[in-house]
């Protein structure tokens, strides 16, 4: 178990009781003194609380659940229906912003709203609140009763219909509970049946005493204070009765509004998408985080629509302004965008070469271009292309081509193309429309919004965050795979919903608690078409596109949708040109978005793409490096061995220019250069050399002895390197391990100096001992230095070695970098296919599968 | 249900029954509730603060009964009422008179605090996932042994069951000390 587990069963075990006394004892000895401890203590103690409380409440919301059933059975047995409606009002009307009062006894005046001298007794009971509304701005006005009341400018109306300017009396009476009803004298009778009433209220509006109307365009939007909202409830008119009493009449149902809030304040995540967050420990409160990592798996729509052939035969210059092909279209992004059905491309590219292709045919998943190039003649407007798609059934085209043609033709702008469609019946995918000089700076800006994201808290969150921008495609496999991820996806896209969860939505039904419910269902359909329905309908009530909604789907969303529909959830007020607006903004902001998206995972792989390859070259270069040292030793080790061989038989070494050469002179012959190869042989083999000259009977011996290192705690290092440096080589060499310790034969001929590497991280660990010599050296302590004093510590060694040492260094430490770096993009790739199925609930995307020997792993 | 069985049920951590035979006490508590200002779902917080007040003073003192739960109950709900309608009016409009001493009133204004603060790590440790959260409770609340707990929770042994709940418990402790 590691430390800090250990450190926590410890302090559990105090908390608990289960410590023995002289335990016990240490522990609240170590406790006084320690704040940290202390600190540590009370917040596991905290948690403990919290866990139980968190318990009690579950037990206590079960109780709530079968305390509220056993009611409604109770409730049941009474069986009788009860007819429900809201009682009235008499006018509505406005009332405003300053001061109210309430006459104790109510004046009436002579006539009532109705110009008719008919008062009833609760117009007599009923203290009136008199507001003075200025007709010329919006009023809110509240009653004593707790009605809200907004009453725009310019409300009310003249006997002819014109609005009324200057100050306007607006007179409110209310009773809404029980008591308040009886005293004043109201029943809740309609005709002979008894409502269930919400409240009555009356309204009238006076100018100079005179009864004024109001404007029926504008209506008072009024709420009601009320503890539960019964979705039956109807508006009923009161009729003063002769006898003084009031009918209530001519029932309308509620318009039901919805009630924006911050949409800031709303999660239009897809359901289970930050309880996947918190599952795999990841920062469920760091909402930029949450953020990035969903909208990442946003993609550019390629968007399928027919036109007709007439349409399209002319010369589409004019196309750019409409948003086909346009003028600052390159290559690439139109070639990757056509598909669909036959039909046939021409366009003139504006470059200064002199090319001509045509009837270069494109077929799904394919681009075979039949280069017929020919010239025609030098200007600025030389290449024309003839693309004839046919049959493509499925709308894509694979990058890899689009990327081929890109790079032949690099920095061809489109200037003009013309687009003739071969047979009846055809489609074409159109570009994704920009707004003109708009998508390339916006898209760069959320590119760079992008990059901000970076988290600079701790490690972890870091190795997540630059996933935001990235589809990992290291292998070619890799790639294949995300093109999938991000092309051929079920579901909606995170780009519309980044484009709705913004400040843009807020007072629509965009931003209402209602329309977030609907959002978990839309999500279940992995239909955009359903969150295209409710976004482009911002002024329906939103139970009308409920119904549309559910009849574009099937199944559980459909139900669900139906549900909803029962609700009869109404609308946000929104005007016109406001959702007209607004449409406009959703139809391209989402492009935007995607393509912004697109970009910076377009520009991660390009880095990563890069490193990969500079990581590829400098193994090559590592790989010739090592081969060269070791071949540069043994020359020069031969050499040594060799010489003192000679010296030691008292024959003269034979003048030969190097080692390579004797090797091949030893091949081809023998002999007398015996000695040549014992000396060969014993350095191949690094045994001690024992040769005796048959001629003389002299002695040649070069011992090897072994020198074995341990290191201490050497699981520790995530990388361990041991060096040995003879004197007398220019290089170093390297020392593997065998079984446990690091062993190597040392040459007598030479003194050695020792050094060791280790890295935890990036951080370097190193020992160095001099002269050492034949022996075992056991828990070698490695201590942690910084690159700096790493260097400096090389300096007392030859200049050549210590060069050969850096090297090794700098090598080791980039491979530990792009370790680093690979494991991030895997488990970023790892990342992204566990949340993809939260995100996308109908695709079938296969998980990785867990390690099930380590139950921890499942955490 | 006596008062003096349901203290015992709940020393004994029967709960469950403890809590629906005090729901008793709801009607009472809602009409005041709504009679003051308040909503159903307001009366349903209330009386479940309240439930948990009370099941702290019993679990965590020598508590004495020195009136009926029911009395004990309605009082304390009254009491977190004014107080939570306090701190959303900003005035004191409604009138709520006591029968406490001023020292349960301290009592109870301590208990308000706490809640407060538990809201916190509570929000905190619903965030552990679903699995920590399971073991967690089942251990800490629901006091089963690591044995019975590694086989509800699917692990393999006593011992993977009892890492993982100091596991569980770091990360918590992480993002408590953040709060």
């Amino acid at each position: 178990m590691r430390n800090e587990l250990e450190h926590i069963e410890i302090i559990e075990k105090y908390l608990r009781n289960e410590l023995s006394s002289e335990e016990r004892k240490v522990f609240e000895e170590k406790l006084k003194t320690d704040v940290k401890l202390q600190k540590e203590v009370a917040t596991q103690r905290d948690i403990i609380t919290g866990i139980e409380r968190l318990g009690i409440k579950q037990t206590i919301q079960v109780a709530h659940k079968k305390y509220k059933l056993g009611k409604a059975g109770f409730n049941l047995g009474l069986g009788a229906i009860v007819l429900v409606a809201i009682t009235s009002v008499f006018l509505w009307y406005n009332a405003n912003n300053s001061t109210s009062t309430i006459s104790d006894e109510s004046i009436l005046p002579e006539l009532n709203e109705l110009g008719e001298k008919q008062w009833a007794d609760a117009d007599k009971l009923i203290p009136s609140q008199q507001f003075t509304i200025n007709t010329a701005i919006d009023t809110v006005i509240e009653t004593q009763g707790g009605i809200v009341m907004y009453i725009p400018k310019g409300s009310f109306l003249d006997d002819n219909g014109n609005t009324i300017t200057g100050n306007v009396d607006f007179e409110v009476k209310e009773a809404l509970n029980t008591a308040q009803i009886v005293m004043g004298g109201l029943s809740s009778m309609s005709g002979d049946k008894l409502l269930e009433s919400g409240g009555m209220f009356y309204i009238n509006a006076r100018q100079d005493g005179k009864t004024v109307k109001i404007n029926p365009e504008h209506g008072i939007y009024t709420e009601v204070p009320t503890d539960e909202v019964n979705p039956n409830m109807q508006l009923f008119e009161g009729k003063r009765m002769d006898n003084g009493s009031i009918d209530w009449i001519n029932p309308t149902p509620l318009e039901k509004f919805l009630t924006p809030v911050d949409i800031n304040s709303l999660n239009f995540y897809p359901l289970k998408y930050e309880p996947k967050l918190a599952e795999l420990g990841l920062d469920v409160t760091n909402k930029k985080y949450k953020d990035s990592l969903y909208y990442s798996f946003a993609w550019e729509d390629k968007q399928k629509e027919c036109f007709k052939v007439e349409d399209y035969e002319d010369d589409l210059t004019e196309g750019a302004r409409k948003g086909f092909l346009g003028k600052n279209t390159n290559i690439e992004s139109h070639v990757s965008q056509i598909s669909c059905d036959e039909f046939e491309i021409s366009f003139i590219i504006g470059m200064r070469t002199t090319q001509y292709f045509s009837q270069s045919r494109v077929e799904p998943f394919d681009i075979d271009i039949n280069d017929n190039s020919g010239k025609i003649g030098k200007s600025d407007i030389t290449l024309i292309g003839n693309f004839v798609v046919s049959n493509a059934v499925s709308s894509k085209i694979r990058n890899e081509h689009a990327e081929f043609f890109a790079s032949e033709y690099k920095n061809v702008k489109l200037i003009t193309q013309k687009i003739k469609v071969k047979s009846s019946g055809v489609c074409g995918l159109k570009l994704p429309v920009y707004p003109e000089g708009y998508e390339v700076v916006e898209a760069i800006d959320l590119a760079v919004w992008f990059e901000k994201e970076q988290l600079n808290s701790n490690d972890d969150a870091t190795i997540y965050e630059v996933d935001t921008t990235s589809v990992s495609d290291l292998a070619s496999e890799a790639s294949a795979k995300a093109v999938v991820e991000a092309e051929s996806v079920q579901g909606i896209n995170p780009a519309k919903i980044k484009t709705i969860w913004s400040k843009e939505f807020n007072n629509t039904l965009i931003a209402t608690r209602e329309f977030e419910e609907r959002l978990k269902t839309i999500f279940g359909t992995c239909n955009d078409k359903v969150l295209d329905l409710y976004i482009n309908n911002l002024n329906l009530d939103l139970y009308v596109i409920d119904s549309m909604a559910a009849n574009m789907s099937s199944g559980n969303s459909r139900n669900e949708f139906l549900k909803f529909a029962e609700r009869k959830d109404g609308k946000v007020q929104i005007d016109e040109r406001r959702m007209k607006k607004l449409q406009k903004h959703y139809a391209e902001k989402q492009k935007i978005i995607a393509a912004a998206i697109a970009k910076t995972k377009a520009k991660f792989d390009k880095e990563n793409k890069q490193l990969d390859e500079k990581a590829g070259k400098e193994r090559i270069k590592h790989t010739q490096d090592e081969v060269k040292r070791k071949v540069d030793n043994h020359t020069e080790e031969f050499n040594l061995n060799l010489t003192e061989a000679y010296r030691q038989l008292g024959k003269p070494k034979p003048d030969r220019l190097d080692a390579k050469a004797i090797y091949k002179l030893r091949l081809k012959t023998g002999g007398w250069k015996n000695v040549d190869a014992y000396v060969m042989e014993s350095l191949d083999n690094r045994e001690t050399l024992d040769y005796t000259d048959p001629q003389t009977g002299k002695k040649a011996v070069i011992k090897y002895e072994p020198i074995s290192i341990t290191i201490k705690d050497e699981t520790k290092f995530d990388r361990l390197l041991v060096y040995i440096l003879p004197d007398k080589l220019n290089s170093f060499m390297r020392v593997e391990k065998s079984n446990l310790s690091y062993t190597e034969k040392l040459n007598e001929l030479m003194n050695h100096n020792l050094v060791c590497l280790g890295y935890i991280g990036e951080q370097a660990y190193f020992y160095s001992k001099d002269n050492v010599t034949p022996k075992e050296y056991k828990n070698v302590e490695l201590l942690p230095l910084s690159q700096q004093e790493l260097k400096q510590n090389l300096n007392r060694y030859d200049n050549m070695q210590r060069k050969s040492l850096l090297k090794d260094f700098d090598y080791q430490l980039f491979e530990i970098k792009e370790q680093k770096r690979q494991d991030k993009l895997i488990a970023r790739q790892h990342l992204r296919e566990e949340i993809m199925p939260v995100i996308f609930p109908c695709e079938n995307i296969m998980t990785i599968v867990e390690d099930s020997v380590n139950a921890d792993s499942a955490w | 249900m006596e008062d003096n069985k349901i203290i015992e049920l709940l020393k004994i951590g029967r709960q469950d029954k403890a809590f629906l035979n005090l729901y008793k006490n709801y009607p009472q508590v809602e009409k005041l509730i709504l009679s003051k200002g308040g909503s159903k779902e307001d009366a349903k917080d209330v009386f479940q603060e309240a439930l948990i007040i009370f099941y702290e003073k019993v679990r965590n003192t020598d508590f004495k009964l020195t009136a009926a739960i029911g009395t004990y109950l309605y009082s304390v709900s009254r009491f977190l009422w004014k107080d939570e309608f306090i701190k959303r009016k900003g005035q004191q409009t409604v009138d709520l008179s006591f029968e406490f001493t001023s020292e349960e009133e301290i009592e109870l204004q301590k208990a308000i605090e706490r809640e407060a603060k538990f809201k916190q790590i509570e929000s905190v440790l619903t965030q552990l996932g679903d699995k920590c959260l399971r073991l967690l409770k089942l251990f800490y609340y629901e006091g089963l042994s690591m044995k019975i707990i590694a086989s509800k929770v699917g692990l393999k042994s006593e011992k993977i069951a009892k890492n993982q709940k100091y596991k569980c418990l770091e990360r918590a402790k992480l993002k408590v000390s953040e709060l």
